[in-house]
């Protein structure tokens, strides 16, 4: 017994002295020999490096009768994707009703993301977008509060 | 005092750290968010929309012997209320007596607003032109001159029932 455990403590040794092939090159001739530096697609905690965000406001107050300038949904994005990769931002809808439940007033949506998908040029890149709102129907109902949801979505492509 | 302050500074430090929720992140492929659209009730100066015009005139004149066709008096109202509400506008008398400070005309008043509150009915009402009818008796039995009264409008925004 006392010989069995000699033997396997002594391989154990022999194993930890041996450096794996893959970690080194030996080089016997002169001559050059390269080495590839190659970056990871992840951080040093193994998570994807790419990477963007799209900020668009929780909330958009119009006043009534609109802006004099023009009422609109202003959001930003920036990214930093994998090569080859780009962002698509599309909304659910270019037209709807404000509706206080009883009452509705018509909008229009245009501009960025609602006249079509605004897809980005870069894999990084950051900017900040407008989607115009235009309402109707000012004098025709009763004044209060008007609300619709606009959904944003945010792919990958 | 040293305590007091420490708290304090404690509390603004924390405060700073809260981030208002007014804007929306989406950082996930796939990844959706909402924005809400929504109206004031003022205009883009803070001035309140809510409003009516009632419209009635600063004076009536009537014919002596009156009008073939009857007299009146023409008035007009236009609204954009809130969502639930209207206008009730009344007149202060049905009948009364057009008076020189010595004679009296009798006159008694028909029509909207007269001994009943007129309600419009709806918080959005166009232009509408109204008659509360004017009829003066004993024009025989009194001097030529001029003989008159006043009639008070009253309006207010009430709910609609």
């Amino acid at each position: 017994m006392k010989k069995v455990l000699s033997v396997a403590l002594a391989l154990v040794m022999l194993f930890a002295v041996c450096v794996p092939a893959f970690a080194s090159q030996t080089i016997t001739q002169p001559g050059q020999t390269p080495v590839d530096v190659v970056t990871l697609t992840t951080d040093i905690n193994g998570n994807p490096a790419a990477n963007f965000t799209v900020t668009i406001p929780a909330t958009v107050s119009i006043p009534w009768y609109g802006t004099t300038g023009g009422d609109s949904i202003n959001w930003s994005y920036t990214s930093q994707l994998n090569i080859g990769e780009q962002l698509q931002i599309s909304l659910d809808k270019t037209s709807g009703n404000l509706t206080n439940g009883t009452d509705n007033l018509p909008y229009t949506l245009s501009g960025d993301a609602a006249d079509a998908a605004y897809v980005t040029t870069d894999e990084v890149e950051s900017a900040n977008c407008s989607t115009a709102i235009a309402v109707t129907g000012w004098d025709d109902v009763p004044v209060g509060a008007y609300t619709d949801t606009v959904t944003f979505t945010v792919e990958v492509v | 005092m040293k305590k007091i302050l420490a708290v304090a500074l404690a509390l603004v430090m924390m405060l700073a750290v809260c981030v208002p929720a007014f804007a929306t992140d989406i950082a996930t492929n796939g990844g959706t968010g909402d924005t809400t659209l929504q109206t004031l009730t003022t205009d883009e100066d803070g001035n309140p929309v809510a409003g009516f015009t009632v419209t009635i005139p600063a004076t009536v004149d009537i014919p002596w012997g009156g009008t073939t066709e009857g007299d009146t008096l023409d008035w007009s109202y236009v609204s954009q209320l809130e969502a639930g509400k209207q206008l009730s506008i009344s007149v202060d008398k049905a009948s009364g007596s057009l008076t020189n400070g010595t004679d009296n005309l009798a006159y008694t008043l028909t029509g909207d607003a007269v001994g009943t509150a007129f309600t419009t009915g709806a918080a959005v009402c166009a232009l509408t032109e109204k008659s509360i009818n004017i009829a003066v008796s004993g024009w025989d039995d009194v001097p030529v001159g001029a003989y008159s009264d006043t009639l008070t409008f009253t309006v207010e925004v009430v709910d609609i029932v």
